[in-house]
């Protein structure tokens, strides 16, 4: 330990006695030139002396080079190139404002892109939220997580789920940032909308493994999402009305280009749909209504060249409703049954430029995410009138501070370090239940879990180090420690990426990652219900870990075609689950009694081509993964499949420019069936061997015959798969331009299973395997707007 | 804009009444061919006994059968006992009484079938005494001197009625090391006076518990008969009558355990819960040889 803290620190005197010899350092902001976004990710290339850098998440650079003199190229993947020449020795600010020029068109700066093979991060893919709306959807609803499954290593859930399964980890797994913010429940109408409004993000990232060190607390990605900034040159709004939903953005500046402004709704009406429907149907003696919505809002201030305050929000809920009466003669009974969920995230930022190379980001952070079911019910009899309500409550809540720090002392250096603390609330599950019969109280008691605090917090640096024309490693320590009931975890996490370029177009790349998860997700169906539990580690249920070694080969032909194949493999310890009959639901003891822990594997190999430019853009991917989960006491501790262990997976996404108004799109999916358990042994029970021996509770005593499965997930699902198309017609009005979009789910209509169950044979009354069909092919129309 | 309007509402209306359909789904059939079953009960003071059985596929509606000609074998620590003789109605038994904290196998052969096997360790007593029995509040304090380890014990309080049938009943208690780690069903409590009581599964494991001596008060009738019912209905308070009851408390061996927990988590109706695989100790086959060491305590109420 003393060795590693003793090579950075020398590392660092190193590097600042370096500094000092340099005579250039370019600095500054690259945004897009029409809205002043800031641009993340984009390349600054010096073409004397051959050396670059990146903008930050923040869209600043800072490039120190050896000469007076720079020719400063910018690209940036849909944006022409620009070039910039600097002279003399010093401090140079130059912000940049880039023009779009669409995917269409060819960069002229093409050779100085950061290809893939460049890089020393692996596992890591940006899709530029241009292409993500181009990609058609369910309803014709954008949604950037269900882009993110078609990407190569990525397994979505059940049929329409917004669930993330990355290299064989749980949904649990993921870290999703919203603008630095964690997101703990990502998902609206069960599942199948993910709570990102397109409208209102400017860039996402998804790294799958080789986890540079400012990342930490989850052990399978990190989906990285930034909103955007809000429009300094005007205002400007987006919309559209969809099947279910409708949306609108609006963002521009304040008085002048120092403070912009962002808000962004949306909200669905299939309540409005619904309510009217359900209660026609029932004869007016009930009703059914559903809704969500969401807003994004963000705020920011530049007080001066060196500094910049950003307050951005999101808020989001689903409501769940229904309500039932019933009466005859004296007797009556009115009914209602609710369940809402909903997040609330907020960020302060503060970015602070200490000196030209130093850049400094703080952060203050609030996440909350409750789930809340219940049910009402009154009958009344004469003058008897029973009362009855129950109602279950869980959910976390965090506020924390972080900053970073993000220093460019050198161009063949760039160093990051920071620290982070969270103060975590999590309340697992607490139920409360009344009753009384006219007035007078028979059952009033809450039972379930205590609240649990814990401090979280972690501290990193990591150096993305161009050791020599060949060899480029991102190396780093992510050091964290979790406190909780007296009990302190702590961590020491070694990471390091690194890539050998073997030509100007080929490299092989390595990566080795620890982490460390002191939260859980409890989960009993996988699919990211809102029911799903968010638990901490606990004196006795301990963090969960993993390492993960990932080899690969990146190659970029002709310039426009991104090739990649890698491999990886995967252990976890830790990893909990309920054990067997266990639910969220009604119980009266701990929650921690109700789970077991285990170990997981996932390894497979991943091949990605992609296609950025020209009139056709978009990838191919394809997935050989195993994945498996082994308890004590599930399967008779024999390793079993994961509920998500998919063999194959294919993606091709494409996108082509047909007309100068108007763009095509289409993907098709292919996915081995997920595992599941079903009981295909009938047989008779110990109690009938041995009448009067008491059973578990007194309703099982007289059971004849028991239904069980010889091996947990011993069945597979039908393999999955399914062709969407899209079309946009773009129509330039004088006011901005409307966007028909017309799209259909499903094209074939292939009837994928969204879960199986044991029927009827309608023919002979025998049991029979049944599938439910969610989505059979399902057309979609939406009208958009910008302005 | 009015006929966008119409377009999506008539868009939304077909699109939330065309997406469910049932299609068949076919299953591999190795996970449905039929096994043998052993059950078996073992007691430290009866005949040794199990049941021969063979599984049906749960997917065609067949009920499972008994087989009347399989070859039985009972050993004994890994030593081979006797045969074991055919009872009638799938039963194979000797004379031979078990020991306690031996372990006993059971080996069964039937022709076209794979042989299978079931192994249970006769669990030894463990001290539990019981300590005062108030009729009036009905309730009955027990002492368990846990041994530690890994221990198992049930609890069974039965009544005889005046037409001499045994009726099982309800064990409660506000004592939630009791509980275990169970899956209590939600509104699975009531109240006695003050104590908010809670039902008591038949089985429950040590691991509260484990090696303490511990008092525990049972209670085997409540204020409002137990439940608080589903709908909010909740039975009239009913006094247990005059009468014996006995209130056995066993040692039973971890598969018996294991076995009626699975089959509590496999028949729950919670659509949350997560799939239970019914335990077995049976290799190459299905069932569960396990057993069982009694202490039963007579109550009387006056």
């Amino acid at each position: 330990m003393k060795l590693k803290i003793g090579f950075f620190l020398f590392s660092f005197i190193l590097l600042f006695s370096a500094v000092q010899a340099q005579t250039i350092t370019i600095n500054g902001y690259i945004s897009d030139s029409t809205s002043g976004e800031k641009l993340i990710g984009a390349v600054i290339f010096d073409n004397l002396s051959k050396e670059g850098t990146t903008t930050n998440n923040y869209g600043f650079f800072s490039l120190t080079l050896k000469n007076d003199k720079a020719e400063v190229i910018t690209s940036y993947l849909g944006y022409g190139g620009k070039l910039t020449t600097v002279q003399g020795s010093g401090v140079h600010t130059i912000n940049i404002e880039m023009n779009r020029t669409g995917l269409l068109k060819e960069v002229n700066v093409k050779a100085n892109r950061n290809p893939i093979q460049q890089q020393s991060q692996m596992s890591a893919i940006n899709i530029p939220i241009e292409q993500i709306k181009k990609v058609p959807a369910l309803m014709g609803e954008t949604d950037v997580l269900k882009v993110l499954q078609l990407l190569p290593g990525v397994s979505k859930g059940s049929e329409g789920s917004s669930g993330i399964y990355v290299r064989g980890g749980s949904p649990d797994q993921n870290l999703i940032l919203l603008d630095g913010v964690p997101v703990y429940n990502v998902n609206h109408l069960f599942g199948f909308f993910s709570v990102f409004n397109g409208d209102a993000i400017n860039n996402v990232q998804l790294i799958k493994g080789g986890f540079p060190a400012r990342y930490g607390g989850r052990l399978s990605s990190v989906i990285d999402i930034s909103m955007k900034e809000g429009n300094k040159k005007k205002i400007h709004g987006d919309g559209g009305i969809g099947i279910i939903s409708s949306r609108l953005t609006l963002e521009g500046p304040i008085k002048n280009e120092n403070t912009t402004f962002l808000i962004s709704a949306r909200r669905t009406y299939i309540d409005l749909l619904m309510r009217p429907l359900t209660s026609a149907a029932s004869g007016g003696q009930g009703s059914t209504g559903y809704y969500f919505y969401d807003l994004n809002a963000k705020i920011n201030h530049k007080f001066s060249d060196k500094d910049r305050i950003f307050l951005s929000t999101y808020l989001g809920k689903d409501n769940f409703g229904l309500t039932t009466k019933d009466s005859y003669g004296s007797t009556s009974s009115n009914s209602s049954a609710y369940i809402k969920w909903g997040n609330i995230t907020t960020a302060l930022r503060w970015n602070h430029l200490m000196t030209s190379k130093l850049f400094v980001n703080t952060t203050a952070t609030f996440s909350q995410y409750k789930f809340n079911v219940g049910a009402t019910n009154t009958n009344t009899n004469g003058n008897t009138t029973q009362d009855f309500s129950f109602d279950y409550t869980s959910g976390i809540q965090d506020v924390g501070l972080k900053t970073d720090f993000d220093f460019s002392p050198v161009s063949k250096h760039h160093i990051k370090w920071g620290a982070n603390w969270v103060y975590h609330t999590f309340t697992p599950g607490t139920n409360a239940l009344q009753s009384s019969n006219n007035g007078s109280v028979t059952a009033d008691t809450s039972y379930g879990s205590d609240k649990i605090y814990a401090h979280e917090g972690y501290i990193y640096a990591e150096d993305d180090w161009e050791m020599t024309k060949r060899i480029k490693a991102n190396i780093g320590l992510h050091a964290s420690g979790f406190d909780v009931q007296n009990t302190l975890y702590k961590s020491l996490q070694p990471r390091v990426s690194a890539r050998y370029l073997i030509n100007d177009k080929t490299s092989v790349k390595a990566s080795y990652s620890e982490m460390t998860q002191y939260l859980h997700l409890l989960s009993n169906t996988g699919i990211g219900l809102p029911t799903d539990l968010w638990v901490p580690a606990t004196p006795t249920v301990k963090p969960q870990q993993s390492d993960q070694i990932a080899l690969g080969i990146a190659h970029t032909y002709k310039d426009d075609y991104e090739i990649s194949f890698e491999t990886y493999y995967k252990s976890m310890w830790n990893v909990i689950e309920y054990q067997n009959g266990a639910s969220f639901f009604g119980n009266a003891t701990n929650w921690q009694n109700l789970v077991t822990s285990g170990t997981g594997n996932s390894y497979g190999g991943e091949l990605m081509i992609q296609k950025k430019y020209g009139r056709l853009t978009g990838w191919i991917g394809y997935t050989l993964a195993w994945s498996n989960r082994q308890f004590a006491d599930k399967n008779n501790g024999v390793q079993y499949p994961y509920k998500y262990d998919q063999r194959h997976n294919i993606a091709v996404v494409g996108s082509y420019e047909l007309k100068k108004n108007i763009d095509i799109s289409g993907t098709w999916v292919f996915s081995t069936g997920t595992a599941l358990s079903l009981p295909t042994q009938n047989y008779l029970s110990l109690q009938q061997a041995f009448p009067g021996m008491p059973a578990w509770t007194s309703s099982q005593s007289t059971l004849t015959s028991v239904e069980s499965f010889q091996q947990v997930n011993n069945f597979r699902m039908p393999a999955y798969h399914r062709l969407d198309v899209g079309i946009n017609f773009h129509k330039h009005k004088k006011w901005g331009e409307l966007i028909y979009n017309i799209s259909v789910y499903n094209a074939y209509d292939r009837l994928n299973a969204f879960f199986v169950y044991m029927g009827t044979n309608d023919a002979t009354g025998a049991p029979q395997l049944k599938k439910l069909v969610l989505f059979p092919i399902l057309p979609s129309f939406s009208v958009n707007f910008k302005f | 804009m009015k006929k966008y309007f119409f377009f999506i509402l008539m868009i939304s209306v077909a699109t939330f009444f065309s997406c469910t359909k049932n299609v068949n789904v076919n299953v591999n059939s190795k996970y449905t061919q039929p096994m043998l079953v052993l059950n078996s009960l073992l007691q430290p003071d009866s005949n040794a006994i199990v049941q021969v059985s063979k599984s049906t596929s749960a997917l065609d509606g067949s009920t499972p059968t008994i087989v009347v000609d399989a070859a039985v074998e009972l050993w004994e620590d890994g030593k081979f006992k006797t045969n074991c003789i055919n009872a009638g109605n799938g039963f194979y038994t000797t004379t031979y009484k078990p020991l306690v904290s031996h372990t006993y196998t059971f080996k069964a052969h039937e022709n076209g079938m794979t042989d299978v096997d079931g192994t249970t360790t006769i669990p030894s007593l463990s001290m539990i005494s019981i300590i005062s029995v108030d009729t009036t509040a009905e309730d009955v304090t027990i002492q368990i001197n846990d041994p530690g380890g890994n221990e198992y014990y049930s609890f069974d309080l039965t009544t005889v009625d005046t037409f001499g049938y045994t009726n099982n009943l309800q064990l409660y208690t506000d004592n939630t090391m009791l509980l275990d780690n169970t899956s209590s069903p939600a509104f699975s409590f009531g109240r006695h006076g003050n104590r908010k009581l809670h039902r008591i599964p038949n089985y429950v494991s040590n691991q509260l518990f484990i090696g303490q001596s511990n008092q525990y008060v049972l209670s085997f009738n409540t204020d409002n008969g137990g439940h608080v019912g589903h709908g909010g209905f909740q039975p009239p308070p009913q006094p247990l009558p005059i009468g014996t009851y006995y209130l056995k408390v066993s040692n039973i061996s971890a598969e018996i355990y294991k076995y009626f927990k699975t089959v509590d988590g496999s028949t729950n109706p919670n659509p949350f819960a997560e799939p239970t695989q019914i335990y077995s100790n049976v290799n190459n086959g299905l069932g569960i040889v396990g057993s069982r060491n009694n202490q039963t305590y007579f109550i009387l109420k006056k």
